[in-house]
């Protein structure tokens, strides 16, 4: 059921939301144990707020308006801290932190009515793309189990696209988002950096990281976008919704509307290692936008192939920073021996705390960000994203939007890509670079390839997220009506 | 620089990265960390090639938020409350660690 189908239902009486959330319940009941998508389930408090939703329309009479998101459940990922409850980022170092308080979008969404039925499983600390890095053992891709689903927010894809919860909320930072939802054939929304508050997420890389919905269609996405966006005065890199607004006015979406619309495609990112058949989509959805009475065009982004690197140096050594303050001080995982030395006790801590991807990660930052390394490697990187963001700003002057694969192959199969970490980086490829732009991002189905979901990536001007709903919509809708 | 990498990543670097980053690691982790660390360096050392200056900055397009006054703000008493839960260690209200000087 989609957001607004819920909705509907709630308020013309044909479900009441006890039925509705235990519909969910039971389908997590019946499927989770194969899939894996929650680390844990909130049945009892899920069904008493449904409950309490219930009085309320019962005594309504319409009377009151009740909000699109009342009554509707939502999968938390589980790095976002939802006060009272387990946040562990997928970590054993955080296997019992409960959260003092929540996160703004957290609140946002309690505010808007929505129930929070779960938290979903992911990679440790979001580092990876298949959810394989979770300390608490993988998720399943639904459509076929043998596969990943994706990752870092793997659960919440996987809990869409199983019919645990009709959206939940994910945090991408290279892809993390948009990479899950298109293994599991569901829609991902990575918002312009800024765009959402980051305050109660569990901070990755904190100049990439972005919160954002995994639904089953944009409009959904959009609804959830629409209440948790804003600036907040907690997170000093988020921007007022007034100056989002004013990019929004701007070209793309007047330009849709008057079919005037052009769009980009960067001839870097239809590399050797892309599926022909995903590029056949790519055509496919060309073909149809021209019909629409579009222009696409072959667009250039010259240091394209740079940006995996570009992210796996600033990634790492914002990771390293960011994973500090988990050291048995405050919170969370504490090994003290009475003959261990402060130092021993973080050591120790954190090597039985860590997986081992979030090691690797720390070395690695460590190292690019230590005396002798730093010119060569950070302030590298720092330098080429700079030439990354131009690439976009530049392209962004001749069209208004651009579309690429999301991902260089359908969902790989478990284990396939654990060997050899480079083979795992390399899923973010089309993905990454949105991030070290700071662009919105969105990936959305466009029918399977050999059972198996495939999607596209859209990306867009700064806050021009109602371009990418709108354009998003057309294709949606057409995909719906063929045959996959 | 690349080389310079592959020289100096040795069992030394290793061990001095797993100090700065507060890690105890096995001899096997240790070498696997090389091992992987050479290969992604290997990896961005692309960027080597590319033609940067100092004046290549990040340009953002966005503004960003004021600062808000510098001033202690007070939690209330019952966030304080699941904050100091949280401890690992803790004598009243205090989180008891272990001394940083010997």
């Amino acid at each position: 059921m989609t957001i607004s189908m819920i909705h509907n239902s709630l308020i013309k009486k044909q479900l009441s939301c006890q039925e509705l959330v235990k519909s969910y319940l039971d389908k997590i009941k019946k499927d989770d144990d194969k899939i894996h998508a929650f680390l844990e389930v909130w049945g009892d408090e899920a069904m008493a707020k449904a409950k309490k939703l219930d009085s309320r329309l019962r005594g309504n009479d319409s009377k009151e308006k009740i909000g699109l998101l009342e009554g509707v459940p939502i999968a938390l990922k589980d790095n976002l801290l939802y006060k009272g409850h387990i946040a562990s980022s997928s970590s054993k170092i955080l296997e019992n932190y409960v959260a003092p308080y929540s996160a703004t979008v957290v609140k946002k969404l309690e505010e808007a009515g929505a129930i929070f039925i779960g938290r979903a499983n992911m990679d440790e600390f979001a580092l990876g793309s298949s959810t394989e890095n979770s300390a608490y053992g993988p998720t399943r891709n639904p459509h076929d189990l043998e596969r990943v689903p994706g990752g870092s927010s793997g659960g919440s894809a996987a809990a869409v696209a199983a019919g645990f919860a009709p959206a939940a909320l994910g945090s991408d930072t290279g892809g993390s988002i948009r990479q899950p939802a298109a293994f599991c054939g569901i829609v991902g929304l990575k918002p312009t950096y800024g765009a959402v508050s980051r305050y109660g997420l569990m901070a990755m890389a904190s100049s990439l990281d972005q919160i954002g919905p995994l639904t089953n269609t944009v409009e959904d996405a959009q609804t959830i976008f629409e209440i948790i966006r804003g600036q907040d005065e907690k997170d000093a890199t988020t921007i007022e919704i007034k100056k989002q607004k004013s990019a929004i006015k701007s070209l793309s979406r007047a330009k849709l509307r008057d079919k005037k619309l052009k769009i980009g495609v960067p001839k870097e990112y239809f590399i050797k290692g892309l599926d022909p058949a995903i590029k056949n989509k790519i055509d496919r959805t060309l073909e149809l936008l021209k019909k629409e009475g579009m222009e696409a065009v072959e667009v250039s982004l010259p240091h394209a192939d740079l940006a995996l690197a570009v992210y796996y140096i600033l990634m790492p050594a914002e990771v390293s920073s960011n994973l500090a303050r988990f050291d048995n001080i405050r919170y969370g995982l504490s090994l003290r021996d009475k003959k261990d030395s402060l130092i021993e006790t973080y050591k120790k801590t954190r090597a039985a705390g860590f997986g081992a991807e979030a090691k690797r990660r720390v070395m690695l930052g460590t190292f690019v960000l230590s005396a002798g390394y730093y010119d060569a490697y950070y302030k590298k990187a720092k330098q080429t994203q700079a030439l990354i963001r131009q690439d976009f700003l530049n392209v962004f002057k001749k069209v208004d939007c651009l579309i690429t694969p999301a991902t260089p192959t359908t969902a790989f199969k478990i284990g396939e890509k654990t060997i050899d970490p480079l083979t795992m980086y390399l899923s973010d490829v089309f993905t990454a670079s949105v991030n070290l732009a700071g662009l919105p991002g969105l990936s959305l189905p466009v029918g399977q390839i050999s059972g198996l979901p495939v999607g596209i990536q859209l990306i867009g001007r700064s806050f021009e997220e109602n371009a990418l709903f709108d354009l998003g919509k057309i294709i949606e809708k057409f995909y719906a009506h063929y045959d996959t | 620089m690349i080389k310079l990498a592959r020289m100096t990543i040795n069992s030394e670097t290793i061990a001095h990265l797993a100090h700065l980053a507060r890690l105890e690691l096995s001899e096997a982790e240790k070498k696997k960390y090389q091992k992987d660390m050479l290969a992604i360096l290997d990896f961005v050392a692309s960027l080597q090639a590319v033609p940067t200056s100092e004046l290549t900055t990040v340009e953002t397009e966005q503004a960003h938020g004021e600062f808000r006054p510098d001033a202690a703000l007070a939690l209330p008493v019952e966030e304080t409350k699941k904050i100091i839960n949280l401890f690992p260690e803790k004598e009243g209200n205090l989180n008891k660690v272990k001394a940083v000087f010997e």
